[in-house]
């Protein structure tokens, strides 16, 4: 039986961390308002960009759409993964469930790696990338190879690391070394959820786009195919910026999300454990008087 | 007739507004648009662009590709830093 002692000091400490976990809130609130808010003017680019390529696959740059970044690969053998997750823990299941559906995905990578292996082709391997501290501890015991780690990726560096990290997956995949790059990352749908998301970003699709509105017919410079050598990798840039940025922001809503159950269950805690105490604290007293009580009868 | 410009960036929209006329370093040239412009998607290559205006604004642009119609003018760089008009005196 606790002593009334042990439940005060227990109150105590649960107390203080309640005070820590809503600090934490506040700070991830005040953070989600400005990760949304980058997420948010990074779209009229997207759009504009997006509705670009699809007018140029909808043919209306004419000549035949046909770039190396667009074509898939016969045998794919060599497929570079990118994972993205956070470098701080505390914010729920936010990177675990990426990085236990990671786990699930490369076995199935493998699983294909062995039956291709069998039929006489080459065997398929996949080449891991990572982001962020939490990825790296979870590779680092596991039988996998990670070729590079990158931590501290802050969003004021999004931009450095996408346009290095872009550079090197074209590199790569116009000189064979990648049949497939596939980025894996938290996609923000909103402040409750986020899904872990495998998006396949080399080669890229463009679905000819629906065109909506007045159609109009614009001049392309330079001609044709020659104008994708400049918007693909623009596009490939925008695809993995938006992966970045919404690792962010759903990094702070996923904290906010699990420090408000934090602060939820210390309140509630802290009131059972008051019960408790005011119930300790009664039956002593009771106890006391009954003393004094039969100690005078006694008498 | 106005034409309205665009200046974007991935990160936010750097200028927005009239302009009477519009400079910039496309891939096969310097080009310049004014108000009823043909339709054109064109891309930039890094350097300096201009709007004419009041005032009249010059930015330090990186690679990117620009939209241009009757009506509009809008710019998608990568990067895009306004070159102070002081520093441009000298």
């Amino acid at each position: 039986m606790a002593t009334l002692r042990d439940i005060r000091t227990r109150i105590t400490s649960v107390k203080s961390t309640k005070q820590i976990t809503n600090a934490m809130k506040m700070v991830s609130a005040a953070k989600l308002r400005r990760a949304t808010d980058a997420a948010v003017s990074a779209r009229p680019w997207q759009e504009t960009l997006t509705a670009t390529l699809q007018r140029i696959a909808g043919g209306a740059a004419g000549g035949e759409v046909q770039h190396p970044l667009l074509e898939p690969r016969g045998a794919v053998k060599n497929v570079l993964l990118v994972v993205v997750t956070t470098d701080r823990g505390l914010c729920g299941g936010f990177n675990g469930t990426l990085l236990r559906q990671t786990d699930v995905w490369l076995k199935t990578q493998q699983g294909t790696l062995v039956q291709a292996g069998q039929d006489g082709s080459a065997a398929r391997r996949v080449r891991v990338r990572t982001f962020g501290k939490k990825a790296r501890e979870f590779f680092k015991s596991r039988p996998v190879v990670v070729d590079e780690s990158t931590i501290d990726a802050t969003s004021a560096k999004f931009q450095e690391i996408v346009q290095a990290l872009s550079d090197e997956m074209v590199r790569g995949f116009i000189a064979g070394e990648y049949d497939e790059c596939v980025i894996a990352y938290n996609a923000f749908k909103n402040t409750l959820t986020q899904t872990p998301t495998f998006t396949r970003v080399l080669p890229l699709s463009i679905e000819a786009g629906a065109t909506t509105g007045p159609s109009v017919d614009y001049v392309y410079e330079p001609k044709g195919a020659a104008i994708l050598e400049t918007l693909l990798p623009l596009y490939l840039r925008t695809l993995l910026l938006q992966a970045f940025l919404e690792t962010g922001a759903g990094e702070h809503a996923a904290r906010m999300t699990a420090m408000d159950n934090a602060t939820r269950n210390a309140t509630d805690l802290i009131k059972s454990l008051t019960l408790d105490y005011n119930r300790g604290r009664q039956a002593a007293i009771t106890k006391e008087l009954i003393e004094i009580v039969s100690g005078a009868e006694a008498l | 007739m106005a034409l309205n410009v665009r200046i974007v960036t991935p990160r936010k929209i750097v200028f927005e507004g009239v302009a009477e006329g519009v400079q910039a370093p496309g891939e096969l040239g310097e080009f310049g648009v004014l108000a009823g412009h043909i339709p054109l998607v064109t891309t930039l290559k890094p350097g300096t662009v201009v709007i004419h205006g009041s005032p009249r604004r010059t930015f330090k642009v990186g690679t990117g590709f620009a939209e241009a119609g009757p009506d509009r003018v809008t710019l998608l760089v990568e990067t895009c830093e306004e070159i102070e008009s002081a520093a441009l005196a000298h």
